[in-house]
């Protein structure tokens, strides 16, 4: 598969302060790429740069095999967008909008507008002018104009913001589809976990302008979801058997007297057994599962130290 | 040209002109009155000239604020309130969307200063025979020689309403681009030694070198156009 979008140690810095820390990554085609990170951490940045709106400092960006320079713009036409949040002209209406963004597209199906409105539910609105709609509702149509031209690329900042509990349903479904009968690329940000895993296949967190991990979800479901914790009463011995018994096991001391262990293929009796042998008391044995949310938290927080 | 064409279709172009129409009557109204003044049988103006001279006055100092007003909408305000990131993800160079905003503040400007000026001089032709604010009459003659005058009357005030976008730009301000359009305009409208037709923009170099910075200054903020970062 190739890459629709390559950044190579992108970095960028406002008065001094970098907010965008040697950022490399891929986005492969058909792939929904999911941006997570806490507000600010750099995720608009970055998409604004993918879009040339914001100018990187050093490294490189190529969107759809085009290397990006400072007055590049004809590989636009092939991107749907929404930043920070959805901007129209307000005096005009929903439709005029629309209208408007195909003539500066040099698309001239109107007939997809009306498609579009009925796709994200926005019927007998398409004459309101846009002071009059409310934070979901442009952001239906922020999404609407987005998909009208059918682009190959999809960069939605935080699109699901404003929308109602139906509403991010119908937005999950929608992009699930495109990318199912399209092969559309997706790059999406957002700061809500749960939201990006029910649709992602990659998650990028970034925090602090620093890209910390790429994950395949799949891959995160099974390795961070499940744990062991055990408490005992010796724990140096505890760790140097566990060690020495599983090669390459992923253990954790949380406390003075507790361990954590992430597997899914050691059994707890594996593991009462070889401890128990070597002399070593077990208080306690229970296995949790980390919620996605935990593991991502975590990742954040390993990168701030 | 699509893309003047867009623009227009952008903005309700209708209330600029409707705009124009009110204060280009506001000059005819004001300078009659003015030339309707008699003191003990002596008219203020003297000349069917000075009538003229004083309605190009008015008329550029309309539309160098018009023309601000322009700037802050067209141009100014797609940055204010952030519609410039929807134009700069299109397919089109940025530099060909600034030169096509240029083109039409500055045209518009142009060809409704021309169109104003006449108005002006017709109706004060109509309203001279009436009220003999001169005893000459204003013939057709007359405003045939002002052809000139008025078309670089027009150049010039396109010219230097432009100065006003730097200002604007500066601090991506509505009011700024306004303001400072109306403060230029009263530091050249005003008389130099009390006389009416002694005013900076009279002075030629004055009103040219200005005219030229205002269009270096158009020029300029397309030019620099692709480094900067739309945040």
């Amino acid at each position: 598969m190739k890459n629709i979008i390559q950044l190579r140690n992108v970095s960028k810095a406002y008065k001094g302060k970098e907010v965008i820390r040697n950022v490399s990554m891929d986005i492969k085609e058909g792939q929904i790429y999911g941006f997570l990170g806490p507000n600010g951490a750099g995720k608009t940045t970055i998409m604004k740069m993918i879009l040339n709106l914001v100018k990187p400092d050093t490294g490189s960006i190529q969107v759809l095999g085009e290397e990006i320079e400072t007055d590049s713009y004809k590989y636009l036409k092939n991107i749907g967008s929404i930043i920070e949040y959805p901007i129209f002209y307000n005096h005009l209406t929903a439709y005029e909008n629309l209208k408007l963004h195909c003539e500066y597209l040099g698309y001239y199906d109107y007939s997809k507008i009306q498609e579009m409105l009925d796709l994200v539910e926005l019927q007998g609105v398409e004459e309101k002018s846009i002071d009059k709609f409310s934070l979901g509702m442009k952001q239906r149509l922020g999404i609407a104009r987005a998909m009208l031209t059918n682009p190959e690329l999809l960069v939605l900042d935080e699109p699901i913001n404003g929308l109602d509990p139906v509403g991010i349903k119908q937005m999950r479904e929608l992009l699930l589809k495109l990318k199912r009968e399209y092969r559309t690329t997706i790059l999406i940000s957002s700061h809500i976990i749960t939201e990006i895993e029910q649709i992602a296949d990659i998650v990028g967190v970034i925090n602090d302008g620093i890209l910390i991990n790429e994950v395949e979800l799949a891959a995160i479901h099974k390795e961070a979801v499940q744990y062991i914790n055990i408490q005992v009463d010796d724990l140096k011995k505890a760790m140097a058997v566990l060690d020495f018994e599983f090669k390459g096991i992923n253990i954790k001391a949380i406390s003075d007297d507790r361990i954590r262990i992430y597997n899914d293929e050691i059994t707890k009796d594996q593991i009462s057994r070889q401890l128990i042998l070597s002399g070593v008391n077990i208080y306690e044995m229970a296995v949790a599962s980390d919620s996605l949310e935990d593991y991502f938290l975590n990742i954040i927080n390993g990168g701030n130290k | 040209m699509k893309l003047i064409k867009l623009e227009l279709t952008k903005d309700n172009f209708m209330k600029y002109i409707w705009g124009a129409i009110i204060s280009t009557v506001c000059a005819i109204a004001v300078v009659a009155l003015i030339g309707c003044i008699q003191d003990e049988g002596d008219t203020v103006f003297t000349s069917a000239y000075e009538i003229l001279e004083m309605g190009d006055i008015f008329i550029r100092a309309i539309y160098i604020v018009f023309s601000g007003v322009l700037i802050a909408n067209i141009i100014v305000g797609e940055f204010t309130n952030d519609t410039i990131k929807n134009l700069f993800i299109y397919p089109i160079s940025r530099k060909k969307i600034m030169a096509s905003k240029l083109v039409l503040v500055f045209m518009f400007t142009f060809i409704m200063y021309v169109v104003s000026a006449y108005v002006f001089y017709l109706s004060m032709a109509v309203l001279n025979a009436a009220a003999h604010m001169v005893p000459e009459a204003i013939s057709a003659g007359m405003m045939i020689a002002r052809i000139p005058t008025v078309l670089s009357g027009g150049l010039l005030t396109a010219g230097i309403s432009l100065i006003a976008l730097f200002f604007g730009m500066k601090k991506k301000s509505i009011s700024v681009t306004i303001v400072s359009s109306v403060v230029i305009m009263t530091i050249l409208s005003n008389s130099i030694d009390g006389t009416m037709s002694s005013n900076l923009f009279s002075v030629t170099f004055i009103s040219v070198g200005l005219c030229l910075l205002g269009i270096a200054i158009g020029v300029s903020s397309f030019l620099n156009i692709n480094k900067v970062d739309i945040n």
